[in-house]
């Protein structure tokens, strides 16, 4: 035994001779990244006569990241993260930007900027099996006319999402495969009035989301689950504001459930979401923002990847006495060339049909994409 | 079921959101028996998994400045993480090479007899994984024989303290090299 222990601690004291102490910072790193996707895409729809039938090129979008970190000699690691995206005119515009704290890692990760908040990052759902197009999570709303019917519920977000908006969002470490956040934005609308007051834009102030999901592998089976919800004070508009009670608005109260299963190349998913009134006008008890359905399916084979997604939504966000519901099914594959890193295609076919509740209103249309993206 | 009361029931639509933060934090508690630590670039939005859930042409980040760039795996004949190859062949120095593969990331050592234990005797195999500097870039066996009165040398078991305690020794160095290097440029 006593040579056993002479060994092998002989084998470990020898190698030590050479290593010294070093500190436990880490040289900063900066690295760029980016992509470009262009699509062309047609669409068949029956909302304007004469105008039901289209097809165009797309920069769909293209993005510049640029991230820098470092870490601390007690080991938190800190950085920053700017991505800039073509805007609505075309221009390049900074999108995100960021800063983040890892703090030493057991303790979690502080992010202060403009990013997406963890009502958004938790959320789970059938949107997250789709394919490059995104299928019936809004890869067709840049073409189809939503104009009315069908405006909203397009997508399976919450309603009052803070999206980019400035925060304050805190990430605990993953705990036996689950990890919250929560994110804390002071005016959704990004904007104060002179003195930092309340701004009284329409937005939502005091918004706080808050998300967790959790994120395992049982065997060969993989399993998500992700659930978020989000609260907030609504501001008076141009409408409401110095009005009676009775204009003003319902807070922001939403919230989401969902998850998905994985196994041999298959994955399914579910999600549910529900907005409820918020931002309804208190007075307009038929105000309803709406709650959606979704499900998801795909199979991964070599670089392909085949999906299927279906979301519902029924919402009456104008408080009339008759409601919307949108039904999206879409279909789509997505293929990595092997041959060629970071080239990236994929095609889909998306059907869409907004109906007016007890009317013969509605709004129909068919969208089929084609894309490509190089990424780098 | 529940998720139809949910979403049909006002009341229960409006205190829904408070239910699941109860229940988040609720599980969050009752989770913290074992922690993985989560960095920011875990962290990521629909639009950024979007954006990054794909293979890029330069197979990471167009380029990057600092500790973990490419450059690390760079240089003629040697594929993996350069730090961790050096520091690997300065570690185990003081045994003989039996075999050494830039392009595999492999070093594999002949078998050596301590001054202090003339019947033991060690073989050391260092496989590089990574073309980063991470710790889990690294895996080391190292294997014993043990001269038994016969004189055949009889198989037997390593600590597994030792493989770690080497495996540190091994990153510690190449830690070191990668910090004289910085300091260096």
């Amino acid at each position: 035994m006593k040579n056993i222990l002479l060994g092998s601690s002989a084998l470990v004291g020898a190698s030590l001779l050479v290593a010294v102490p070093v500190a436990a910072a880490e040289a900063p790193v900066l690295s760029f990244n980016g992509w470009t996707r262009v699509e062309v895409s047609g669409v068949d729809q029956d909302l304007t006569a004469g105008q039901g039938r289209g097809y165009q090129f797309e920069v769909d979008s293209h993005y510049l990241t640029w991230k820098a970190k470092g870490t601390a000699d007690n080991g938190m690691t800190y950085g920053a993260n700017i991505s800039a995206t073509n805007n609505a005119a075309g221009a390049l515009s900074v999108d995100e930007a960021k800063l983040t704290f890892g703090l030493a890692n057991e303790w979690g990760t502080v992010i202060v900027g403009d990013d997406d908040g963890a009502d958004d990052v938790m959320m789970i759902g059938g949107f997250s099996l789709q394919t490059a197009g995104y299928g019936h999570d809004g890869g067709y709303t840049s073409n189809v006319n939503r104009g009315g019917i069908g405006f909203t519920g397009a997508f399976t977000s919450l309603v009052g999402d803070t999206s980019d908006a400035t925060k304050v969002s805190y990430y605990t470490p993953r705990l036996n495969g689950l990890q919250v956040g929560v994110s804390f934005t002071p005016d959704s609308g990004n904007t104060f009035s002179t003195g930092l007051g309340e701004d009284n834009d329409g937005d939502f102030n005091n918004h706080l989301g808050v998300g967790a999901n959790f994120k395992r592998t049982f065997g060969d089976v993989g399993v998500q689950i992700g659930s978020s919800m989000a609260v907030a004070s609504t501001e008076p508009n141009s409408t409401t504001v110095g009005a009676a009670s009775s204009l003003a608005r319902d807070d922001l109260s939403s919230w989401s459930i969902g998850g998905t299963l994985s196994f041999s190349g298959f994955s399914i998913g579910a999600g549910h979401g529900d907005s409820g009134d918020s931002n309804c006008t208190k007075a307009n008890t038929l105000c309803d923002q709406g709650d959606w359905w979704d499900f998801g399916a795909n199979y991964k084979f070599g670089n392909s990847k085949i999906a299927i997604g279906y979301m519902n939504n029924e919402s009456n966000v104008a408080g009339s006495a008759v409601g919307d519901e949108v039904d999206v099914w879409s279909i789509g594959l997505n293929h990595d060339f092997a041959s060629a890193p970071g080239l990236r295609a994929w095609a889909e076919v998306t059907s869409f049909s907004g109906d007016r509740t007890g009317t013969a209103s509605d709004n129909d249309a068919t969208y089929i994409m084609i894309g490509t993206q190089v990424a780098y | 079921m529940l998720l139809y009361f949910l979403g049909h029931n006002s009341f229960m639509r409006r205190q829904t959101p408070y239910l699941l933060l109860a229940l988040m934090l609720g599980a969050l508690v009752s989770g913290c028996a074992g922690s993985t630590p989560v960095t920011e670039d875990d962290i990521k939005s629909r639009e950024e998994l979007r954006r990054e859930g794909t293979a890029k042409i330069f197979g990471d980040d167009a380029f990057t400045l600092g500790s973990t760039s490419k450059n690390e795996a760079g240089g003629v004949g040697i594929t993996v993480n350069s730090f961790l190859w050096r520091a690997s062949l300065d570690t185990i120095s003081f045994m003989p090479l039996s075999s050494a593969d830039p392009f595999g990331g492999v070093i594999i050592t002949d078998w050596y007899t301590t001054p202090d234990s003339t019947r033991d005797r060690l073989k050391v195999q260092v496989y590089i994984l990574d073309r980063q500097l991470r710790s889990d870039g690294l895996r080391v066996s190292v294997f014993r024989q043990t001269l038994d009165d016969a004189g055949a040398w009889i198989h037997s078991t390593v600590s597994g303290q030792t493989i770690i305690d080497l495996e540190n020794a091994i990153l510690t160095r190449a830690r070191q090299l990668r910090i004289s290097s910085n300091d260096a440029q």
